[in-house]
């Protein structure tokens, strides 16, 4: 709306008035953007509940938070098939499954041609940064449908929109792994993190709109990353560069982007206590499972469904290792 | 009608160079030609058709279970990274203006868009403009916003005495403006781009600001703050100083360039440059110095050669204005941020103590006009509004 400038500014009559300066443009500022070298590793201990303090907490440490949220909301799926049926079956849309298919065969052509965007270095991000995490369930050109509140087909849109962020096989990189290697190339700020999970837990938890599955969390948390950063900082790093390093395609990262937005519904806007009610919540829910090394791990006490869920399912080689650590 | 199906294809959100192969339409076209279910192909290739000719299907409201369409009409204006349009719902009749953003950067969804959409998506307020929709299509981001009939810079102009505005007018922007500004601050965003330009008007005499595609939230653990920000006429001392920890205060720096503004049908610092907009400010305000303004030599741009000015009386430069009103616009035009006027404690400032009474004056004038066989006229009317300008001043 405020668009309006540039033309008015032209016209003008009041003529002993200089022309209105052009606009602002933030990411201009030089002073702002990250140096190429890797940040300094911050210790990135797990944070205790008690004394969480979102202004000290160490973007690694809200990194961990962010891959604790995604790992426990895994646990609690299970395995849930990607592709949920279609529960519209009135008329299966022939016209854009052709036009699907002609895309399906068009990308793989592509691959096969080796793609520049494979190679060469981006930005100082070598060619070898590139991360492995295979290819999307869906195809990339899955149609994206427009989205309105309670507006009937919204589910099956969804569901549509969901599929995207589907590997076709879980990646082998863990997620932590996978973080921390985009931490690496691309730091991001400690509300970036937090931000990103607190969106992914309000889209399981909250809003069940997307089941967290060990085939969808690495395009999830991409594309959370993605679009915290664009909406809570002043810069964003090239798409270029962040899509090399998620080891997706740029066209890709812009489709995953927009969904995202769609699905959270745009609701972006974080401030200090929802983050910080959302760190404490994960590291309170952590320490109940997270055995300590100078202690024989128990079972939590059982006081709902969930609790046992969580705690049962916690990777046995973290709590095998760190058993035979304290033995 | 299913909307869903109706489209487009994700595939145009960033196309890609066609030049060996058909286009993706001619593509859809040909392959659903060979099909033999024609509704399939009907119900997909309508609404393309529709988009065509200017018309827009939208997903309405939050409640509505129905999708809507807006009719596309004249442009409004266009900016770097979007063109507005006046637009019209085809079932209610209602006016919007209708925002369209290509999506196909090289750099995907704008940080613009998405920071207008998520902010403007939680201020509702009565003196922000409301966003009612955004719609996905092809390769674009439609924002429907409320319908407003110009910006504060237009309305000045519009007027005839050099853009200047009488003092009801002047004391009621005021008011609306300093509302919407504290209702942002209230939910910890920064609008960080106000200026005539980005604040409308209607013709009830609301002013509403929009433009959010610069704000950000703030007090939150972020790496990046940056210091390009606000239009250079309006933008305050310590940004242009090099500060990257601003806060609140540089939204009130610019409200107080616009309250002068509004007296004079002038911007206040008119600078050129960076340096030129400081020299600006300076004649008239000062130059600050360590004594004034405790610390200012640690700022990045800070020289010591700065050209030293005395401080003047800004009673010099807007003559029309009272002295409470001159008390007011001195605390929200101070060089030290910490020493500006907060939003909330400007309202309850007693310059607009009197607001209510004057408003109530102006409607009863108003409606005795009206009675008198002169037509309707609001404050804000096309030509002479401000009856209270004599009784006033």
């Amino acid at each position: 709306m405020g668009t309006r400038d540039e033309s008015h500014a032209l016209s003008d009559p009041a003529t002993s008035t200089p022309q209105l300066p052009r606009p602002p443009s933030p990411s201009a500022d030089r002073g702002i953007v990250p140096g190429t070298e890797s940040p300094v590793a911050d210790s990135g201990t797990f944070p205790n509940a008690d004394d969480l303090d979102i202004f000290t907490l160490t973007p690694v440490a809200a990194l961990k938070i962010l891959c604790s949220t995604v790992e426990a909301l895994v646990q609690i799926t299970g395995d849930i098939p990607p592709t949920p049926p279609i529960s519209h079956p009135s008329t299966p849309n022939l016209g854009l499954m052709q036009a699907e298919k002609e895309n399906v065969a068009k990308e793989h052509r592509r691959r096969q041609n080796g793609t520049p965007e494979n190679t060469g270095d981006v930005d100082g991000v070598p060619a070898t940064a590139k991360t492995p995490i295979g290819s999307p369930e869906a195809a990339p050109s899955e149609p994206l449908h427009v989205i309105g509140s309670n507006m009937e087909p919204l589910n099956i849109q969804h569901g549509a929109i969901t599929r995207k962020f589907y590997s076709k096989r879980q990646p082998q990189i863990s997620l932590e792994e996978y973080l921390m290697r985009l931490h690496c190339y691309c730091p991001m700020s400690t509300a970036v993190y937090l931000a990103t999970s607190l969106y992914i837990f309000k889209l399981a938890v909250v809003e069940k709109i997307i089941p967290v599955t060990s085939r969808n969390i690495h395009r999830l948390v991409l594309a959370g990353l993605r679009v915290a950063m664009k909406a809570l900082e002043d810069f964003s790093y090239p798409h270029r560069r962040f899509a090399k390093v998620g080891g997706i395609g740029e066209t890709e990262l812009g489709k995953l982007e927009v969904s995202f937005c769609f699905l959270t519904n745009f609701e972006l806007r974080v401030d200090r206590e929802g983050l910080l009610e959302h760190a404490k919540f994960i590291a309170n829910r952590e320490s109940l499972y997270r055995p300590r090394v100078d202690f024989r791990p128990q079972l939590p006490p059982l006081k709902d469904k969930r609790d046992m869920v969580v705690g049962q399912a916690k990777p046995a080689t973290t709590i095998a290792a760190k058993t035979s650590a304290a033995a | 009608m299913d909307f869903s199906r109706g489209t487009p294809c994700a595939t145009n959100i960033n196309p890609e160079p066609l030049n060996h192969r058909p286009s993706h339409n001619t593509l859809k076209r040909q392959v659903t030609d060979q099909l033999v279910a024609p509704r399939d192909v009907l119900n997909y290739e309508r609404p393309i058709k529709k988009l065509k000719s200017g018309q827009l299907l939208a997903s309405q409201g939050m409640d509505k279970r129905h999708p809507s369409s807006f009719q596309q009409l004249e442009k409004l204006g266009e900016g770097t990274y979007a063109t507005v349009f006046k637009g019209r719902n085809r079932q209610t009749g209602e006016l919007v203006a209708l925002k369209e953003i290509h999506l196909d950067s090289e750099e995907g969804t704008p940080s613009t868009a998405i920071r207008e959409i998520s902010l403007m998506k939680e201020l509702k307020h009565d003196n922000i403009v409301s966003l009612h929709d955004v719609i996905h299509t092809e390769n674009k981001l439609m924002l429907v916003f409320e319908y407003m009939d110009k910006d504060l810079k237009k309305y000045m102009d519009s007027r005839g005495s050099g853009g200047q505005l009488d003092y009801i007018t002047i004391k009621s922007f005021m008011h609306q403006l300093l509302q919407g500004i504290a209702f942002c601050h209230e939910n910890r965003v920064l609008h960080r781009d106000l200026k005539p330009q980005n604040l409308l008007i209607n013709n009830k005499g609301q002013l509403k600001l929009a433009d959010f595609g610069l704000a950000r939230a703030f007090g939150i653990p972020v790496n990046t703050f940056s210091n390009e920000v606000v239009t250079l006429w309006y933008r305050a001392p310590d940004v242009l100083l090099g500060s990257r920890t601003y806060n609140t205060s540089i939204d009130i720096w610019s409200a107080g360039c616009i309250m002068a503004e509004m007296y004079t049908g002038r911007p206040l610092f008119p600078g050129t440059t960076n340096e030129d907009q400081l020299q600006k400010i300076f004649r008239i305000m000062g130059t600050p110095s360590e004594r004034s303004w405790p610390g200012i030599s640690q700022f990045p741009e800070y020289k010591s050669s700065f050209h030293v000015y005395a401080t003047q009386d800004l009673r010099i430069f807007l003559p029309q204005i009272d002295q409470v009103g001159l008390d007011l616009i001195s605390r929200m035009l101070q060089l030290r941020p910490e020493m500006r006027v907060g939003a909330l404690e400007a309202l309850s400032h007693i310059w607009f103590r009197d607001l209510p009474q004057l408003r109530q004056q102006q409607a009863q004038q108003a409606q005795q006009i009206q009675m008198g066989g002169q037509g309707s006229m609001m404050m804000g009317g096309s030509s002479g509004g401000g009856y209270g300008v004599p009784v006033y001043q």
